[in-house]
């Protein structure tokens, strides 16, 4: 229950990424990925290693106080134990090409006390921003695996902050009109999502 | 008065809903609406912590160089 798998479309192909419950490990190696990127001047990619470097922090600094998880087992018998615990983890998306796991993006996501899921950070990692990689579908597919998240904890909302950059991005996905300062999924969303999903795996046949 | 009265979110922002979009699509956004999206008080926590962070680093660095105690010591002398 560690991995979620969704469509991206790479070079104008569906492919299968996955997206999974980020360790310590997986996290460092994340951030090392970032360091080649580092000197590009194109804002977008600044802006995404900044933002990926701070939920990296930010989640060590939880971990810490042992308010962060690093599994789905993890978060379960965190959630278990105390019912009533804000736990933070992050969600790392990864695709296959030939023998290898390429980063593509993540989720910081915070289980709140009141059994919701707050998404803080969502990021594509600088592999999948460059033009020449064509790589997309990363960003709606992070917010599927965060919904089938949500399904197996019966979880009933996802919200966050949304921002003159992402509204038009939750408008687009969520299929309403206007998502001002606030974006909300449940239940409808939740179901609208999974079924697009579900249409792209479905083979098409050809009469 | 009613007491069948219920506050929803649904009723304090009035939101419609729009044609779904297919996921080729919503690809096709992507492709040129890059998804790089931080929540304004989310990044301003994690701002304060990498600052507290870093704050916490330089002054580990100064006490294992010995900078910190030197400090120390001449800000006594001087007093």
């Amino acid at each position: 229950m560690n991995e979620f798998p969704f469509q991206i479309n790479v070079h104008g192909v569906p492919q299968t990424a996955m997206l999974r419950f980020a360790n310590r490990t997986e996290l460092q190696r994340y951030h090392r990925s970032l360091s080649h990127f580092a000197r590009k001047s194109s804002s977008i990619i600044h802006d995404a290693i900044e933002f990926t470097r701070l939920a990296a922090k930010r989640w060590r600094y939880y971990s810490r106080s042992g308010e962060a998880a690093e599994s789905f087992a993890r978060l379960q018998r965190e959630i278990r134990r105390r019912p009533k615990s804000e736990v933070a983890f992050i969600m790392i998306a990864t695709f296959r090409k030939g023998r290898r796991d390429l980063p593509a993006g993540l989720a910081y996501c915070r289980r709140t006390w009141c059994h919701h899921l707050a998404l803080d950070f969502l990021a594509l990692h600088p592999l999948s921003l460059e033009r020449a990689r064509r790589v997309s579908g990363v960003g709606s597919g992070i917010v599927f695996g965060l919904v089938k998240l949500a399904n197996t904890l019966d979880i009933p909302r996802i919200w966050g902050e949304a921002t003159v950059n992402s509204a038009r991005f939750y408008e687009k996905l969520l299929a309403v009109s206007p998502v001002e300062d606030l974006f909300i999924i449940e239940a409808p969303e939740m179901v609208a999502i999974s079924e697009r999903q579900q249409r792209m795996r479905k083979p098409t046949l050809v009469t | 008065m009613s007491h069948k009265l219920q506050l929803i979110y649904t009723n304090l922002v009035t939101v419609k809903r729009t044609k779904p979009v297919s996921l080729k699509e919503l690809w096709e956004y992507e492709a040129s609406h890059p998804v790089v999206f931080a929540s304004p008080r989310a990044l301003v926590e994690a701002r304060v912590i990498a600052e507290m962070d870093k704050a916490r680093r330089s002054g580990r660095r100064a006490r294992r160089n010995g900078t910190a105690r030197n400090r120390r010591r001449r800000k006594s002398a001087t007093v």
